[in-house]
């Protein structure tokens, strides 16, 4: 038999640069025991901080991650955010470099989902960027602004470990538990921004009106010129809140916010998010046929 | 046209349609492994996939793959069938080694599993649902231990994410270079495979005895009142009765008779056939087998030299 594989082509580099990038990451992955069925992975994104999936801490004491070297070390929650499903962990003495954060995903990359389910060693499936996608609700109260979606396997076990590229750099947080067991990930550049955040005060700031409000049809003649065909109507206005204070009143329907259309509940959600906490915000109303712009300052959901 | 020589094979490649280096080294490296690969069939339905082991005709496979069939054929990718034999089988390691009657047959090429790393690109070929040559790619998705059915052992696996189905087991899993670093085993549900890392085959076939060790008898097990001559109670023993000695054979030549009643071989109490094939099978590297013997109302010890013209290829 030809014995004469040994000039290794261009087939062999990429299955060493395969194996060479599971490598590199193996390192920043983490087993995460938070729960009572099996463990998840979770990766070391910052010195002594550990990012996995909310999903798979049930428990916020008694919460224990093992490393790559076979050290099993205890850990301390940080926070979580259900919404984009991420929660930090802090650890004391995990002396463990880092991982590396890649670039924009891009459609058709071969990609690696990595994690250490197991005292095994590390485990790996292969596959491509199926999709950039986005903004999309998580089922969970929440707005995910982009996702990557991916064709390779997600093993019992890998929620909160990473996606990574061929170089073994994060190119998002995978999880199955953010739309029914389909294998996303959240996106390097919002998981880190959440996790820093989460380090910073616990948990995601969520914007506060204080209203109640059911979506409504807006016949032609009640557009008042606006091309959008639903809006919300409030349907109650708590005492002492933002809406109360901002002016807005029992039966105005809501078309826009911070000049961003308002066709239901979700997309008030969505523009209901943390970075507009505090901050006034002009609120288009549809109040006797007319346009009315309200200014309304942003509280914060407890 | 693009053409590449591989072992005297031409592939003719259609120019334009494979434009990308990796798939065509992936073509290229298929088809030089390919002819390596057999399909396994069992009298009646099933089987699954081989590989030339050795071009002398030995075929590894899964011992899943002909459990219980006596008649095992194997079929050649260049359209040639054999009648196989099983030389050896091991189900704590789900491994059989087949035996055709060829001098030319493809050897795969095998390679050293243990240095395999996770995310190595690994190909799967095999028969899935009866479906020939097919090919599926991933990667090696872990490596550990796996317990052993029944043993209390562990065994060591290799998981991949190649997408396998049943009529894939007992086909190589090939490395990049085309080499075999695992036998395709278990399968669970679609994207899961765990395959028997290629060292560990390697090792089992190396232990096993390079000539069939055989005694020359035929046998039945039995079941009896033995008196024991030191406490003088009765004793119910089982043992293997000879029912056929075959001339010129170790058996033979040690004096066996039909009628005797091996009950101990080598230290080992023999209860049925399958005791006294493992005892034959630990015992090769020792040309000497104490037999217990029960003749004519009394316990007897007889040695049987197993090594000595001539050697027969069939089993005991």
């Amino acid at each position: 038999m030809d014995n004469s594989n040994g000039n290794a082509g261009i087939l062999s580099s990429l299955s060493n640069q395969l194996a060479d990038a599971v490598e590199r990451i193996g390192p920043a992955l983490v087993t995460v025991y938070g729960r009572q069925r099996l463990p998840s992975s979770g990766v070391v994104y910052k010195q002594g901080l550990v990012l996995t999936a909310e999903h798979a801490i049930e428990r916020e004491e008694d919460l224990s991650i093992a490393t790559h070297d076979g050290r099993k070390l205890t850990a301390q929650f940080v926070g979580r955010d259900p919404s984009s499903d991420l929660a930090v962990l802090r650890v004391q003495d995990l002396n463990v470099e880092p991982a590396q954060s890649s670039g924009e995903p891009r459609v058709g990359q071969l990609v690696l989902a990595v994690a250490r389910p197991s005292e095994d060693g590390p485990m790996a499936s292969q596959g491509i960027v199926s999709a950039v996608g986005g903004p999309v609700r998580t089922g969970r109260g929440g707005m995910l602004e982009k996702y990557i979606r991916t064709d390779a396997t997600p093993y019992p076990g890998f929620s909160g470990g990473p996606l990574i590229d061929t170089t073994g750099a994060v190119l998002g947080i995978l999880t199955t538990g953010l739309a029914g067991g389909v294998a996303l990930a959240v996106p390097t550049s919002i998981a880190w921004r959440v996790a820093d955040t989460l380090t910073a005060h616990g948990r995601i700031k969520r914007g506060y009106l204080g209203i109640s409000s059911q979506p409504v049809y807006l016949p032609e003649a009640q557009r008042a010129g606006r091309e959008q065909e639903t809006g919300l109507m409030l349907v109650r206005v708590d005492k002492d809140t933002p809406a109360e204070q901002g002016g807005l009143l029992l039966g105005d329907i809501l078309v826009a916010l911070d000049s961003q259309p308002v066709n239901d509940v979700d997309d008030l959600q969505a523009l209901l998010n943390g970075d507009r906490v505090g901050n006034p915000v002009p609120i288009e109303v549809i109040r006797g046929g007319q346009v009315q712009t309200l200014t309304v300052t942003i509280g914060q959901r407890d | 046209m693009l053409s590449t020589m591989v072992e005297e094979r031409t592939i003719e490649v259609p120019a334009g349609i494979i434009s990308d280096e990796v798939s065509h080294e992936i073509v290229q490296m298929l088809g030089r492994v390919g002819p390596s690969v057999v399909q396994v069939k069992r009298e009646g339905r099933g089987g699954g996939a081989g590989f030339v082991w050795r071009s002398d005709g030995a075929i590894v496979t899964n011992y899943h793959v002909i459990a219980g069939s006596r008649s095992v054929s194997v079929q050649m990718q260049d359209g040639r069938s054999f009648p196989a034999k099983v030389l050896n089988q091991n189900p704590a390691l789900d491994l059989a080694l087949l035996k055709v009657e060829a001098n030319d047959l493809p050897a795969a090429l095998v390679d050293d599993s243990s240095k395999l790393r996770v995310g190595e690109l690994v190909f799967a070929v095999g028969h899935p649902w009866g479906q020939k040559n097919v090919v599926t790619v991933g990667i090696v998705s872990g490596v550990g231990q796996v317990p052993v059915l029944g043993s209390g052992r562990t065994a060591q696996y290799v998981r991949s994410d190649v997408r396998v189905a049943p009529g894939n087991s007992g086909g190589p899993m090939l490395n990049a270079g085309g080499a075999v670093v695992g036998i395709t085993a278990m399968i669970f549900g679609g994207d899961m495979a765990v395959a028997i890392p290629s060292h560990v085959a390697a090792e089992w076939v190396a232990g096993l005895p390079s000539r069939r060790v055989m005694l020359g008898v035929a046998v039945e097990p039995v079941e009896f009142e033995l008196m024991l001559p030191v406490s003088k109670r009765e004793r119910r023993t089982a043992g293997l009765l000879l029912v056929g000695v075959d001339d010129d054979t170790p058996a033979s030549r040690a004096g066996l008779k039909v009628g005797d009643v091996i009950l101990a071989a080598g230290g080992r109490p023999v209860v049925d056939g399958e005791t006294l094939h493992d005892v034959l099978s630990d015992n090769t590297l020792n040309s000497n087998l104490q037999l217990h013997v029960f003749r004519g109302g009394s316990i007897n010890e007889v040695a049987v030299d197993l090594v000595g013209p001539p050697q027969v290829e069939t089993a005991s």
